[in-house]
């Protein structure tokens, strides 16, 4: 416990706070360049068990961003390699690796054991599904999305708050919402969402302040200016989802590619 | 009354601005919808969202802030 000594502390967290996060599992969905930060930040923290989810490998100009990684890493597979990265900063935890996409047959299965998801995808078609699943097994997810210099925030099916879907319903047309590989992204951007998203984490499992749900937060790095948006639950569609299939929810109202 | 709306994301390339002022009276959030859909057809195609007073409404709702916000959403990671 010396290691966390600066948490402990803290009269707000100490040595029960300290142990609460210990006993947290938290999957993090995507190991990019919002997963980079979280990942480091959760892992130092000493979040007990931590999942990752990416069926992607490290590519060059993923480094401008995704600080998790070296070069040596190249080509490699992000969930493994992030897994042998924390495992040396922090040995003590369990970490899980899933270097496999998240689809609609598995989505249910990899989320179950965890107590909060991180959403820290890149495409409308995963986020959806996030956020289908979780509502489908009452998991809080913790979401971040970026654009260039601006980004959006929020904690999802909190105790009983809005869903991301109670915002947006539906999945914008493909080619509608440009992603990082085409417009372009200022390298810290995903770094500041990222750590917020981690900071969101730990407030949940610690019961610390006031979670960010019910509003979502837009950050512009240009103009250093954050607004928050209050938006309410949508009941029935709520519904809806909890009644339907996922693959018939993804079927019927996703004509994107990921 | 000025409004001034302010722009997010992929918005401000679409209409070219982060910001504009409109003088209006008494319109709806719907109405503020259509008047954005004729000034700038591009914006047909997208989703947005519009609040007022930082809380995001319904499409009936009069316009009663001097602030707007429109923002797409983001699909980044």
């Amino acid at each position: 416990m010396k290691r966390y000594s600066r948490h402990i502390t803290l009269s707000e967290v100490g040595l029960i706070g300290q142990l609460k996060i210990a006993e947290s599992k938290v999957l993090v969905i995507g190991a990019g360049g919002l997963g980079a930060p979280l990942l480091l930040y959760l892992n130092a923290a000493g979040v007990g068990t931590i999942g990752i989810v990416d069926f992607d490998t490290v590519s060059l100009s993923n480094l401008q961003r995704q600080v998790l990684f070296r070069e040596q890493d190249l080509d490699l597979n992000k969930a493994d390699i992030a897994k042998e990265l924390l495992s040396a900063r922090n040995s003590e935890l369990n970490i899980k690796s899933y270097p496999v996409a998240l689809t609609t047959s598995n989505a249910l299965e990899i989320i179950k054991p965890y107590d909060i998801v991180v959403d820290c995808t890149d495409n409308f078609r995963t986020r959806y599904l996030i956020n289908d699943a979780c509502i489908k097994l009452n998991k809080p997810f913790v979401f971040a999305a970026i654009y260039k210099f601006e980004g959006q925030l929020s904690v999802f099916n909190y105790a009983g708050g809005p869903t991301y879907r109670c915002l947006f319903p539906t999945p914008p047309k493909a080619g509608e919402v440009p992603n990082c590989e085409e417009a372009g992204v200022m390298g810290v951007l995903p770094g500041i969402l990222g750590t917020y998203q981690a900071n969101e984490v730990l407030k949940m499992i610690l019961n610390l302040g006031e979670v960010l749900s019910g509003k979502l937060v837009s950050i512009n790095l240009l103009t250093n200016q954050q607004n928050s948006f209050q938006f309410r639950r949508n009941e029935s569609l709520v519904k809806q989802v909890i009644e339907e299939d996922l693959s018939y929810i993804e079927l019927n109202d996703c004509n994107i590619n990921a | 009354m000025d409004v001034t709306l302010t722009y997010y994301g992929k918005l401000v390339e679409v209409v070219g601005k982060s910001k504009e002022v409109l003088d209006v009276e008494a319109i709806t959030i719907q109405e503020l919808v259509i008047w954005l859909e004729n000034e700038y057809p591009d914006l047909k195609k997208l989703s947005l969202k519009i609040a007022q007073n930082n809380t995001i409404g319904e499409l009936e709702d009069e316009i009663t802030s001097k602030n707007i916000d429109i923002f797409p959403p983001f699909s980044g990671g």
